[in-house]
Formats: C-alpha cells, structure tokens, sequence
C-alpha cells in the first residue's frame, strides 16, 4: 500500500492550512477591529478549531479501528506506521487513546508471533541441519564405534529413541503418501546398515521440553 | 558397452532376431547405467538380461507392448503403446529359437494375425483361456511320484487367485485300467430281475471294479489326490518346472516355457505354436490334461 | 431360479467393480513411488545379507541385522532356491536362510548387483491387498582369507505385498503404504 493515499496525513494538512487561515484572519481582525469584536472573533476561531479537531478524532478513530480490522489486508510494518502517525498528532481524545492502547496491544501480539515464528524457523533450521549432517555422518562412519557413537549424540536430540519417524515417499494432489512409520532409533541404526542417506529432514516437532518428538522425513 | 560390441562383431551367424535385440539393448544401455543408483558394484554386462523375457508378466507386456525397451511401463499415452511396428519386433524376439522346432513360415502368419493394424490381437492377463501345468513331486505311500498340477486363474469379487483346477497323478493312472468289454466283466443285463444281487462277486476283486462302471465315468484324479492327501498318504516334495498353455487367440494354440541358459534367446518363450480351431483346440487340450482315451 | 440369476448377476457386477477398482486406486504417479519404495527395500535386503554373512560382524550387531531383515518381511515368507544342476526348488525360511548364512562365515561376502530390475504389475488379492514380482540379478560372492571363494549368479524373484494402510498418531491420520516382501525365488543363471 503506498503511504500517500492513506487519507489522515491529506486530512491533518488540510486542518492545519484551514487552522492557519483562521489565524491570520485573527490576526489582521485584531489589528483593526475594536475589543468587543476581538473576543467574538476568538470565540469564533475556537469554536472552528474544535470542528477541526472533531474531524481529526473521527478520522483517527477510523483508521485505527481499520488497524484492528483481521481483514485490513495491512502488514505488520504499515499498521506499525500508521499507529505511529495517529499518535504524533497528540489528539489527546479518551476514545481515540483508548483505541491506540488496543492497536498497540495488538500490534505487539502480532509482532511477538512474527518473531517466534522466525525463531521457531531459524531453531527448526538450525536442527534439522545439524540432524541431515549426523545421519551424513552415520552413513559414512567409517567404523561401528563411529557410526554408534553418532546414534547416540542424535538421539540426544530427542525426546526418547521411540520418537516418531515418518518418510514421505510421494506427493500428490495435496495428499502426502508415506512408508510405514518407524522410529528414531530404528532409522537412525536403518542409516546405519544400510550406509545411505536417502531421506532428508522436512519437518520437526518438539515437545515441551524442546525436544524433537516427531520427525518427518522426505527423499531427496 | 565395449564388451556387446565387440561380442556383436565376434558373432558371425547373426540372427535377424539377435540383431534386433542388440539394437535394443544398445538404445536402452546409456540411460539405465545412469539412471540407477543402489548399493554395492554393479556388475558389466547385463546385456543377456535385458534381453531376456525375465516374467511371464514381462511376456504379457512386450507381446502388447506395453513397456518400452528398457522395461519400464508404458501407458496409453505414449506413441509406443500397443504399436504395431514394435510388437513386430517384440514378438519376434519372444519365441525360443534354439530348441523348440517352430515352423518359420507359421510364426510369420501368427505375428501377423495378432499385430493386424486393422484387427490386432492382445493377450489379457485377466482374458482367461490360458492356464498353468506345474511339474511337481510328491511323496506317495514313501515313494516319491511326479504329479501335474493344471492351475488357472479365477477372478474373485475382489481381485484374483491362482486355484488347481486339475492334477494328472501317473499312479492314479496306474491304478484304473482302460474299460473293455472283451474280458467278459460286466453286470449281465439280467441282474435287475435278481436284485442286483450278483454285485457281491464284482466287489471281491479290487483291481478290476472301475470295468463296471459306465463308459462316462472318468476317475478325478484331483478328488482322489485331495483325498490321499487328507488320509496323510500323500505329501508334498517340491516343484520342477513350470510351463503355460494359451488358448486366448482366436484359432491359435501356442505353450510358453521358460529357458535358463546362455545367449540372448532366454526366460519366457514361445516353444510351441500351431494354428488350431476351436474344435481342435478341445481336444487339444484334452491331450494336455491326458484326458484322450 | 430368477433370485439365483439376481444373485449371479450381482457378484458377477461385484467381480467388475472389484477390477475397476485395483486399476483406479494406483495411479501411474503413485505406482511409481511404490515401486521405487519395494526396490529400496529389495536393495536393503541385499545390503543386510552382505552384513550378516561378513565374519567382522559382531554376533550381537548380525543378530540384530537378522532381525532388522526379518522386518522386511511379511509372515511366514520363503527362499525357494534352485541351482544349475539340481532344477528341483530347495526351500527356506527367512530366517533359517539368514542364520545359515550368519553360520557360513565367509571373512567377506559380497553381493553385486547387476543393473537391471524388472517390476511386474500389482495384482489385487481377494484379500484387497496388491502383489507384485520384482526381478533382479545379483553375484553372491564368498571369500575366505585363504583364498577360498565360493561366487554363483542368481535371478531373484522377489514377492512385493502392498496395502495401503492408516494409523492415528496424535490424533491425526496417516495414510501409509505398507510394503512387505513375500517369498523368493532364487534360481541359479548361467551368466
């Protein structure tokens, strides 16, 4: 979404080009015109600065319900911008406040799930590639001592040797066809034997403790 | 690669056949040797394997083509399936040329008839008309006898199975003689009027009841192994060979045996052939099932 | 008479739906990654043998090897075994075959495979199971440290049982192809 067409920033110019021509007209009134039309003047002035400020509230209370909107079609970043610009304008407005605390609540939440996720991510990359690099290393051991004592470390990384362990053979139209479901231990001792990597990591699933307790597998 | 080559050129009285298969394997080699990866070394020249028709499923497959020459499916997408130029060729490779005496003129006619571009003929593997002889051994009363199993394939609600539809047992054989009426056994044609009474004296002798009984009556061999085999008389050894009889073909017999030997000329093949119409080919196959009197 | 006929004609259109069935259940797609599948298992077969045979092998790790091959195969599966000089078929349990071979003590056995498999097609079962032949060519070779050597070449006839099955993990359904090897048929080639 481009910055320009989102409708408070041409709003707050107009109110503030309107604000300034009320103002000179003040000015040159006050210069010309006696006490008693002074006072009036002000008061008019006052009452149309409250009309402008009214306008404001309206539009940021919109926007801002617009920021609460699941459907606003906005990312992160835009809705971080716009709650940004509605607060620089200082509207000091109960509902309007109350509206930006929500936003802000939301946007924190919505920030917090970014940033898990993208740990959750890099973690989940992080362990599955140390995962692809242990089963390397067990099918190329060059002795039963080595290839165990790999076994061993990886199974380190779950949450029992019966941990599940299901490959992917095939997919198609959305439906994941996969060989009979085996176990860490079992696979890890099927690399082993067999002394071949065929099947890399494709998805992890960890338990509470952050231990893998699922792990799904695909051929390369 | 370099050994078919220089086998090829050391070959001097090349069959046509032999060619064509060569020419086959030349084409299928390059991509199979770098289409495969497994365990262990792979071996050199495997060229007699894939010329040879190594199942009976394969025999199916190249006498329709339905498999290109590396022996990998096709389906009826591919210009390849069911292609009448192929099947020529297929067909050709599938008789056994070295011991079975096929007139060469007959196989001509029959590659004709069934790659017909206007009529051709496939065999179906569910089509029935074809069934299985099994040379088998069997322990009977402590001695060991060869028995002929004649299996067929039946189709199930779900699926199919292979069931014995008839055994030929060369005891059982031995044990019911031809019926004549020359030897003056028989219930005279009186022996109603005295109650049948005279039955008494065809039971006393054991090797001779079945000349009382009517020219129809055939002994089942089948019930009787089932039954010996029940009684614990009879008991299973192992298999020799396996062979089949195709009927399938309108006014075609041909057998197919499988031959484990040296050379190109190998696994499932055509070693006999004859035309044959339909009432030839019942007596045909009484003749198989050793049913001829 | 006509209830024997309705009755006839309904397995005989069961029979139909039966076939129509097998042929649409596997797709093209999906046959070809259950073969890949049964030929990974064939192989890892062969791999088993060569550990099991192998005079290095611990007892304790070629007993486990046994076991892990045993896995491989479904219930109550076979060796029937021919030579060149004797047509008649020999026959093994699967695990006997393993345990004679674990007792044969080769200092190394190798198992070469020629290039070559043939996959027939899968045939349903009456029982809605599927079954297929693999073929393979494979050089057993035994050595021993003093140089005795035992090597034969064998066609293997290799019985593939397939069943699609499913199974609740947590809650959700796996679909998942069971693959099982069946009896073997081993006949002695010249090659």
């Amino acid at each position: 979404m481009n910055i320009k067409e989102v409708i408070p920033f041409k709003t707050s110019n107009f109110s503030t080009g309107k604000l300034l021509l009320v103002l000179m007209i003040a000015a040159i009134s006050v210069g010309s015109v006696g006490c008693k039309s002074q006072k009036k003047l002000a008061k008019e002035a006052a009452a149309k600065e409250a009309e402008a400020k009214a306008i404001q509230v309206e539009k940021a209370k919109a926007e801002l319900n617009r920021l609460l909107d699941p459907n606003s079609g906005l990312s992160l970043e835009e809705k971080e911008r716009i709650l940004n610009r509605v607060k620089s304008m200082n509207l000091n407005d109960p509902e309007v406040n109350a509206l930006i605390r929500q936003v802000e609540n939301k946007l924190a939440e919505e920030r917090a799930a970014l940033e898990n996720a993208a740990g959750e991510a890099a973690e989940n990359m992080e362990a599955g590639q140390r995962l692809n690099q242990y089963f390397e290393a067990i099918a190329g051991a060059g002795s039963l001592a080595g290839a165990n004592r790999n076994i061993n470390e990886a199974l380190g990384m779950f949450s029992s040797p019966d941990a599940l362990v299901l490959i992917i053979i095939s997919q198609s139209g959305g439906q994941k066809d996969y060989d009979r479901p085996t176990t860490i231990k079992k696979y890890l001792e099927y690399i082993k034997d067999q002394k071949k990597n065929i099947n890399a990591v494709d998805k992890i699933v960890y338990d509470n403790q952050g231990k893998i307790k699922e792990l799904e597998l695909i051929k390369k | 690669m370099t050994f078919v080559v220089a086998s090829f050129l050391s070959i001097t009285d090349m069959h046509l056949t032999k060619l064509l298969i060569y020419a086959l394997i030349v084409t299928a080699l390059p991509f199979t040797v770098n289409g495969q990866k497994g365990v262990g070394t792979y071996l050199g020249d495997e060229s007699a394997f894939y010329a040879s028709t190594k199942q009976v499923n394969q025999f199916f497959r190249r006498f329709n083509s339905e498999e290109d020459e590396e022996g990998n499916r096709i389906y009826n997408d591919s210009k390849k399936y069911h292609s009448p130029r192929l099947r020529r060729k297929y067909i050709e490779i599938l008789f056994d040329n070295e011991t079975s005496s096929l007139d060469k003129a007959l196989k001509e006619i029959f590659i004709k008839d069934v790659t017909d571009a206007t009529a051709p003929i496939f065999l179906e593997f569910h089509g029935g008309e074809w069934f299985a002889e099994v040379h088998t051994r069997f322990n009977f009363y402590g001695k060991e006898s060869a028995a002929i199993l004649f299996m067929k394939l039946q189709e199930e609600p779900v699926g199919s199975k292979w069931v014995i539809d008839k055994v030929y047992f060369e005891p059982f054989n031995e044990l019911f003689k031809k019926k004549s009426d020359k030897d003056g056994k028989f219930l005279h044609p009186l022996s109603h009027e005295l109650d049948f009474m005279n039955l008494n004296k065809i039971f006393e002798k054991k090797e001779d009841v079945e000349l009382y009984t009517s020219r129809e009556h055939k002994p089942d061999h089948l019930s009787l192994f089932l039954l010996e085999l029940k009684k614990g008389n009879l008991s299973f050894v192992t298999i020799k060979n396996v062979k089949f009889h195709f009927f399938q073909i309108d006014n075609w017999y041909f057998e197919l045996s499988e031959f484990n030997r040296k050379g190109y000329n190998t696994g499932w093949l055509i070693s006999n052939l004859a035309k044959l119409d339909g009432e030839q080919k019942e007596s045909y196959k009484k003749f198989i099932f050793f049913e001829n009197d | 008479m006509s209830k024997y006929k309705f009755l006839f004609i309904a397995i005989f259109a069961l029979s139909i739906s039966g076939q129509l069935l097998a042929q649409d259940e596997v797709s093209p797609e999906r046959k070809q990654a259950i073969d890949s599948l049964a030929l990974e298992k064939v192989k890892d077969l062969g791999k088993y043998i060569s550990i099991i045979g192998n005079k290095d092998t611990p007892f304790s790790e070629a007993n486990r090897v046994i076991n892990r091959a045993m896995e491989l195969f479904a219930e109550g599966a076979q060796m029937g075994v021919s030579s060149l000089n004797r047509e008649e078929v020999k026959y093994y349990g699967a695990r006997e075959y393993f345990e004679r071979l674990m007792a044969l003590n080769y200092d190394r056995v190798t198992i070469k495979w020629f290039n070559i498999q043939y996959i027939s097609d899968l045939e349903r079962q009456p029982d809605g199971r599927y079954v297929g032949v693999i073929t393979i060519y494979q050089r057993f070779q035994g050595e021993s440290d003093d140089g005795l050597k035992y090597m034969d070449t064998t066609k293997k006839d290799i019985t593939i049982y397939v069943e699609r099955k499913q199974t609740q993990i947590g809650g959700r359904v796996i679909g998942f192809w069971d693959v099982l090897l069946g009896d073997i048929r081993v006949t002695e080639t010249t090659s």
